[in-house]
């Protein structure tokens, strides 16, 4: 009785001090979705496209995002609750780059210890109507292009799974860690 | 394709009522993990198998409760990288009374895809027993991690998991076979802890025999200290 005791005290305190961090993802249909986000979606994309819209939460900071396949990439679009345009962010291979943008990152990622590239995604900001013209294939001014990529390097004596935001020139703006779930259903 | 997955379904039924055994049964199991330091992790295992219905040649399901084993394992697995893991461990197996030791090796890979989790795991194990020779296995399990509720798995979210294994298992030169293949739903609490509930099918004995199948309801618990 008293080891019972003190296995449910253990497993009730395992409960209640779980610390994980704040980033949450939960589907939503569309009509959950502030009207100028999809009004915004309709003109950038051909309304055949699928969008599967989430509501995230991050660090504190709510927004809605909306995921679709168009022309072969994966899309994502961020809206701030109220459906402001964010951002959008294409997933790409190295390779598509523009050839100094490759060149670089590539020189940036040489000068990173046991680097290994796992995804990459063009992060383009910018008002509305020039993201709009940008996903048209028009270059336009006014559109901030950066990179935000997944990748495993050595840093400071660890080798762990990053996330960085760099420029086109190469210049790793930030980064941090990221805390891949335990695995033990998977390789136990 | 579509062909032999025909053939695959009309041949199971065939081989479930021919002259084979038929065993359901239970197989919970308790982990607990715990990190050593970055790269070297500790995990132990409680699982025990109990038997609960069995049919042997062409006889019905009868309920034939039998308590099979308990065994306690521990591994010690080594991160090389984010990904990739190596560890090897030890196995006691406690059953009719006696205890069985086995050693195994394993290399673990994670794969990260856009809405799913891949898990590889080589493993080879080998089996000590006082009166013969020492059984030899080598594994290969492929799992894949589903979150039902958005792209990726968060704290208080559902998730599927599915996995297939292949074993090749030898003793005093006579080789085996034994194909698994296992269906979960799990809860993901927080980091420190999930649950799992599925049915696990196993099939060996059926190179040289008409073959053994065993269909166990798994319940997992996973604690990660």
């Amino acid at each position: 009785m008293r080891y019972s005791a003190i296995f449910i005290t253990i497993f009730l305190s395992l409960h209640l001090s779980a610390q994980d961090k704040v980033e949450r993802e939960d589907r939503v249909s569309p009509d959950q979705v502030p009207a100028p986000a999809r009004s915004w979606m309709q003109d950038a994309f051909d309304k055949t496209g699928k969008v599967k819209w989430y509501f995230e939460r991050t660090s504190g900071k709510e927004s809605f995002e909306a995921k679709l396949k168009y022309r072969g990439a994966h899309y994502s679009v961020e809206f701030s609750v109220s459906g402001d345009l964010e951002d959008v962010e294409i997933e790409r291979d190295l390779d598509e780059l523009p050839l100094e943008h490759r060149r670089a990152l590539r020189e940036r990622f040489a000068s990173l210890d046991k680097f290994s590239l796992q995804r990459l995604q063009e992060q383009r900001t910018g008002s509305p109507e020039d993201l709009q013209a940008s996903l048209a294939g028009n270059d336009v001014d006014g559109i901030v292009t950066l990179y935000e990529i997944e990748f495993v390097a050595d840093i400071e004596g660890e080798i762990a799974l990053w996330e960085g935001t760099f420029t086109p020139d190469g210049e790793l703006l930030n980064y941090r860690k990221i805390i891949l779930r335990p695995t033990d259903n998977l390789g136990f | 394709m579509h062909r032999y997955l025909v053939i695959a379904l009309i041949c199971i039924p065939a081989i479930l009522t021919g002259q084979s055994q038929v065993s359901l049964g239970f197989l919970p199991k308790l982990s607990l993990s715990h990190a050593l330091s970055d790269n070297w992790k500790l995990s132990g295992k409680v699982e025990s198998m109990q038997v609960g219905w069995r049919r042997n040649g062409n006889g019905d399901l009868q309920v034939d409760y039998d308590y099979i084993r308990t065994d306690i394992e521990a591994v010690a697995t080594y991160r090389l990288t984010p990904f990739w893991s190596v560890g090897c461990g030890y196995v006691a197996r406690f059953s009719d009374g006696s205890i069985v030791h086995r050693s195994l090796q394993q290399i673990a890979v994670i794969q990260r895809l856009a809405a799913m989790r891949l898990g590889h795991r080589l493993k080879t194990d080998q089996t000590y027993s006082e009166d013969g020779d020492t059984q030899f296995r080598f594994r290969y399990r492929l799992s894949a991690e589903i979150p039902l509720q958005g792209q990726t798995l968060n704290p208080g979210e559902w998730y599927v998991l599915g996995s297939a294994e292949q074993l090749a298992e030898g003793q005093s030169g006579i080789w085996d076979w034994e194909q698994r293949l296992a269906g979960s739903m799990g809860r993901y609490f927080s980091r420190q802890q999930k649950a799992e509930v599925g049915l696990e099918y196993r099939l060996d004995r059926f190179v040289n025999n008409p073959g053994r199948h065993r269909v166990w309801l798994s319940l997992g618990y996973y604690v990660n200290l």
